[in-house]
């Protein structure tokens, strides 16, 4: 971008101008949780079901009932009692404290695995969108590169090279979340590029950063917290599959989809209450999260939702 | 055990053997049992087999015929096919280089093998008839077996065990030779005639004749030793076994028919082996269960329970075997440096609440540092009140807490890695091993999960503080193992152990041929390595198999230990 | 149509460069060393000395450089060479052959059973809107696809075992040798794979044959009198299948990845076993060939996709 003018003074001034141009989303966003309640009453139960689970992770060591590592090697995998509400797993651990400890594990792992790969996603595609040319090509081959596996078999690549662990699957998982949320910036970004406002920006000489975060960005934020939250419950999928496979979270914390690996392995007649509990969870987990991020989308885009439905 | 050395010995071949009077003395003692085979060795039409199967009344044609193998008794029926559910994948087919030998051994024969007769407690001819001990237990002399033939139609001669000791003794470049550890003693392997071979020892083991019978320790012929520049890994060489190679689907199952040619000419029953791949320990019970095989060496603990419920078809045994769990410690570095530390995770770590931990995969056979199913171990009776061993744990656990408090870790310990091994070990043995050192010595750990072929690796580069792991051998006796793992400088001691009084006892230990004394030096090794424990020792494990009722004539309700290796001897009731 | 096809296969040919690039540099910076192992698996640790590994290593042209490592692995592949594993020694061609059909039948059966049960849920639900079935199916959807379909694996597991104490076959049975054997191992994976399959798809059914039924075509078709079925198949289903099928070609990454657990949970011998075994034993050189062929498969599913998209719809051209 060659910049043949000098910078004109007050750049402010205009900044100030422009912001008239940014939806009333980023303005008013108090105002949008009250419309987005009253428009969506099945989004808020969903909002409830995660409320929930932040509240089940929060006081964990208050809510369960025993110490969710603490085997007790007297009551290996018994059958639900008033004492173990959900009966104990190969260890005689609690599962009703591992299914609470395990809320943890879930949120961290989905929230903070979609927040860095849309975070990058986002920054990447407004680059590539923005400043177009062999920078656009070669990123969106990279992006092709990424996109030509299916997302739990890159993970699982990703896994053999980092090591199963906490923080391995967040990357792992982040990564596979990258590719969509590149494409839907960038193409976001390729629409509103020609638009008045940015053209202004350029003629009066502010430079390509500059333009790409007072003006681009925040035109990006709506479509990709969509994307975001959208991308919750195959977070939560992901992270449950690749713990299944041992290649996850590893023990002994308490995931829940670790907890579903090796039950069946073991178990000729396997434990009825070790397959089910922690399944229930996953999909209620995902099941709250896909239903936010539909009504999350049809409360940001009526049109779609007066389309579908 | 008793059972077998309260019978007299049985054949007495007319004083061949020059170290009698030791091997005599040995067998009053109850030890070293499989020595007196030396004793029974049957030499032209004698019945030498001793009467050692209670359960079963050997019928005159199932007992020894001629110079034919020892059997178990019964009435056999020939044909059929015997279908077998195990993990059959091996990366190359050179069973001195580590090749899968409970597939490879039914297409060979060994110089000598462990008798089925009386569950494997004696030691008997297979590819030698007879052999004699020189003076002071310094050479072996073999007379080998006429008329044996290769599955090629080579006739089988004293050459064969010449070159098949020597590339094991001396193995050529890119030769690798697990087996050479077990032979260090042995200055050479010569050919007397062509019918007789000897090695020359340059100490005496009494467990000498031990070594050659694990399924490992067969012999190839000197024909495809040379012909494939002595590295067997790519080809499946002809053996003098009873069953001819047919067929092998990679990853799926081997075929093998019965070998008309067989030099026992009552061998084998069935008409042929078929070898399921079926690597998923659970899925191997099962297929017994389903009757999609007709056996297995050993399946999953849960699989297992179910054919104990169904004696109608199935039976299932457990036996002793010489594969073990361990806590590995790294004693280079502190804390562990301190053996006051190790004694102190040894007294204090439950080995009954980890069995009861590890109970749905596998069933842990509490022993001390020499298993069960080997004639020096600790009785379990003696075991149940020992320290570190017995279920009472509150002495102990003081104890443990006094020991620690003396090396100056009384407030407990933090920041440990504990790195196990992703699957069973890491889910269930880890995490019980975990909460048991913060419960009882306020020892804090990080389990690390690594994939099972890591571990390895690991634990060569001694890059690590505990690490729950497997560790086997195939021979029970204890001098070969303690030389590798636990003497000072010892090629498998990765963990840096170094104790110069068991050092020092262990050189008896390797050389005694007086059974008494021997049993005693062991005792005392042991009582040390319990006092300085280089790791932690969870338990043997029971190897369980599992077999539809029609199966016979494997004595696996009768094993002393589990080996899974020849199945000449198996026949299929039909009627079952 | 034929100069977009051409572009759109150029573009593919960086992509597989990148994939195999990448699958490549991954598997030479995964820790540890298989090699060290090899000898270990089945009589105990034998530990190899710095010369035997190296002498190993030589043996598989793992001390060359990596450039022509690389290469020698590319020229192997385009020969249908793919090596063979560390564990087994099987070549892994071979391997695939045998357990490829299995997948690929699981997968094919996955998506005939999401078309079967998905298509006329969907459109059911759209011609009968705001009914009492419109909304049950609407519920259905929305649990079926939360429902992780590796855990709807453990529960048909589950109840297979403790209702009929029946347990899915072990070894490789395929369909032209033993049908029945065949379809008691994939018929269950492929109802795990299916159903959450098949929720998406009566979703896109639903939400295609609403669009369809407003269309004033269909308003004419009625008001002309034909009776109310005969528009529907006739219009409905035909316009309502074409964004079905499409995004079918979609979901199979999807399908893909799943089977790999689903296929675990049924203890199924298939691809996707083969590789998690691949992962946790370290046997690279099937890691390798696994990802990439998982890899290729999925991009040339995308191909068909896109290329679908371009013949079904003209006014999508590439660039």
């Amino acid at each position: 971008m060659a910049t043949t003018s000098a910078p004109l003074a007050e750049p402010e001034g205009l900044t100030l101008d422009i912001e008239g141009q940014r939806p009333p989303f980023v303005r008013r966003f108090s105002d949008s949780v009250v419309r987005f309640a009253r428009s969506s009453p099945i989004g808020m139960v969903a909002v409830g079901v995660w409320v929930l689970m932040f509240i089940m992770a929060v006081f964990a060591p208050i809510l369960s009932p025993f110490d969710p590592l603490e085997a007790d090697y007297g009551a290996i995998r018994a059958a639900p009692t008033a004492e173990h509400i959900l009966g104990t797993d190969q260890l005689g651990r609690d599962l009703l404290s591992r299914i609470i400890y395990g809320a943890r594990i879930t949120l961290i792992v989905s929230i903070t695995a979609v927040f860095i790969g849309d975070l990058i996603g986002f920054v990447w595609g407004i680059a590539s969108g923005y400043l177009g040319k062999r920078f656009d090509l070669i990123s969106q081959r990279v992006v092709d590169v990424l996109m030509s596996f299916p997302g739990l078999i890159l993970a699982l690549l990703l896994l053999v090279v980092l090591g199963a662990g906490l923080v391995t699957v967040i990357v792992a998982i982040s990564v596979t979340r990258i590719p969509s949320a590149t494409r839907v910036t960038r193409s976001v970004v390729l629409s509103i590029k020609e638009m008045s406002y940015v053209e202004a920006a350029k003629m009066i000489g502010a430079s390509n950063i500059r333009i790409m975060v007072r003006h681009v960005a925040p035109q990006v934020v709506a479509p990709i917290l969509v994307v975001a939250t959208l991308h919750l419950g195959g977070a939560i999928f992901a992270e449950s599959a690749l713990s299944f496979l041992g290649m996850g979270i590893p023990p002994p914390a308490p995931s829940w989809g670790n907890m579903l690996g090796g039950v069946l392995a073991a178990a000729f007649r396997p434990p009825w209450w070790l397959v089910i509990f922690p399944g229930v969870a996953i999909t209620v987990a995902i099941m709250a999260a896909n239903l936010f991020g539909d009504a999350f989308r049809d409360f940001l885009d009526p049109k779609l939702r007066q389309r579908i439905d | 055990m008793a059972r077998k050395l309260n019978t007299p010995p049985q054949a007495d071949n007319g004083g061949r053997n020059v170290g009698r009077r030791t091997f005599l003395k040995m067998m009053a003692a109850g030890a070293a049992a499989s020595a007196l085979a030396a004793c029974a060795a049957p030499t032209g039409g004698e019945q030498a087999a001793p009467a050692a199967a209670p359960t079963a009344v050997p019928t005159p044609e199932a007992m020894a015929t001629g110079a034919g193998m020892m059997r178990p008794g019964g009435n056999p029926q020939r044909g059929g096919t015997l279908r077998t559910a195990f993990g059959v994948t091996m990366t190359h087919f050179d069973a001195h280089q580590g090749g899968g030998t409970h597939v490879l051994s039914h297409m060979y024969n060994n110089l000598v093998r462990n008798n089925l007769v009386d569950g494997l407690r004696t030691i008997i001819p297979d590819l030698a008839e007879s052999w004699e001990v020189g003076e002071g237990g310094l050479s072996y002399t073999f007379a080998l077996r006429e008329g044996v033939t290769y599955h090629d139609g080579e006739p089988f001669s004293a050459q064969d065990v010449v070159a098949t000791f020597n590339r094991i003794l001396d193995p050529p470049e890119g030769i690798v030779s697990p087996l050479r550890a077990n032979f260090t003693f042995v200055d050479s392997v010569e050919e007397v005639d062509d019918m007789t071979v000897r090695f020359n020892l340059s100490s005496p083991r009494p467990f000498f004749l031990n070594l050659l019978t694990p399924t490992n320790a067969l012999i190839y012929s000197k024909k495809s030793l040379e012909e494939n520049n002595y590295d067997l890994r790519e080809v499946i060489a002809p053996g003098t076994g009873a069953f001819r190679f047919v067929d092998h689907l990679p990853a799926e199952k081997w075929l093998m028919e019965a070998n008309p040619d067989y030099w026992d000419p009552e061998l084998p029953y069935v008409d042929g082996l078929e070898m399921l791949h079926v690597p998923a320990w659970s899925d191997r019970g099962t297929a017994v269960l389903t009757d999609q095989a007709d056996m297995s060496w050993n399946v999953a603990k849960e699989t297992w329970d179910e054919g104990m419920n169904r004696p109608d078809t199935i039976t299932a045994n457990k036996l002793a075997n010489f594969g073990a769990y361990w806590v590995f410690i790294n004693n280079r570095e502190a804390p562990f440096d301190d053996p006051r530390v190790r004694k102190a995770i040894h007294l204090a770590v439950s080995k009954q609440n980890l069995a009861a931990a590890f109970g749905t995969q596998e069933l842990i056979n509490i022993t001390r540092w020499v298993p069960q199913g080997d004639p020096y171990a600790t009785t379990p009776e003696a075991l149940s009140t020992m320290p570190g061993y017995r279920a009472e744990k509150d002495e102990d656990v003081a104890t443990a807490q006094q020991l620690l408090a003396d090396a100056g870790y009384g407030d407990g310990i933090t920041g440990v890695e504990l790195l196990a091994a992703a699957g069973p070990q890491g889910e269930l043995l880890a995490p019980a091993f975990q909460d048991m050192l913060k419960r009882q010595l306020n020892i804090e750990t990080e389990i690390r999960i690594v994939e099972r072929a890591l571990l390895g690796s690991e634990q060569q580069a001694g890059s690590y503080q505990l690490m729950v792991h497997t560790r086997g051998h195939s021979v029970s006796d204890i001098s070969p193992r303690g030389n590798l793992w636990w003497a000072t400088g010892g090629s498998q001691n990765f963990g840096g152990y170094s104790n110069p009084d068991f050092d020092t006892l262990l050189g008896s230990i390797d050389v005694e041929l007086e059974v008494e004394t021997r049993q005693g030096q062991i005792d005392d090794a042991q009582n040390l390595l319990d006092e300085n424990p280089p790791e932690y020792l969870v338990g043997y494990t029971f190897h369980l198999p599992m077999w539809n009722n029609r199966v016979k004539g494997l004595a696996l309700d009768e094993r002393a230990f589990a080996e899974w290796g020849r199945m000449e001897t198996v026949w299929i009731d039909q009627d079952a | 149509m034929s100069k977009y096809l051409f572009n759109r296969l150029l573009i593919a040919i960086p992509t597989i460069f990148g994939v195999t690039v990448l699958i490549f540099l991954a598997m030479r910076v995964i820790p540890g060393d298989p090699l060290q192992l090899i000898v270990s698996e089945s009589d105990g640790i034998y530990v190899l000395s710095g010369e035997e590994l190296q002498a190993l290593r030589a043996s598989l042209g793992l001390d060359r450089p990596y450039h022509l490592q690389y290469l020698d692995w590319i020229a192997q592949v385009i020969s249908g060479d793919m090596g063979s594993s560390f564990w087994n020694k099987e070549p892994i061609s071979g391997m695939i052959l045998r357990r490829g059909p299995i997948s690929a039948q699981i997968a094919i059966m996955a998506v005939l059973l999401s078309w079967l049960i998905g298509v006329p849920i969907g459109m059911l639900s759209a011609m009968w809107r705001n009914t009492m079935m419109d909304h049950l199916s609407r519920v259905g959807i929305t649990v079926f696809i939360a429902v992780p379909s590796y855990w709807l694996g453990l529960l048909i597991i589950l109840f297979t075992v403790l209702v009929f104490s029946w347990r899915p076959p072990i070894t490789i049975i395929q369909l032209w040798e033993d049908p029945l054997g065949n379809l008691s191992m994939t018929v269950l994976p492929a109802m795990a794979l299916g159903l959450g399959l098949s929720a998406g798809t009566a979703r896109m059914a639903r939400s295609a044959a609403l669009e369809v039924l407003f269309e004033d075509y269909i308003r004419t078709a009625r008001s002309k009198g034909l009776r109310e079925t005969l528009v529907v198949w006739r219009h409905v289903f035909k316009n309502a299948m074409l964004p079905v099928v499409t995004t079918t070609g979609l979901a199979l990454g999807g399908l893909l990845g799943g089977a790999v657990s689903v296929e675990t949970a049924f203890a199924v011998p298939g691809l996707g076993k083969l590789l998690v075994q691949g992962m946790t034993e370290r046997d690279w050189m099937m890691i390798q060939n696994l990802v990439l062929l998982y890899g290729l498969i999925y991009v040339i599913i995308n191909l068909l996709v896109d290329l679908s998209y371009a013949f079904l719809d003209p006014r999508i051209r590439y660039e």
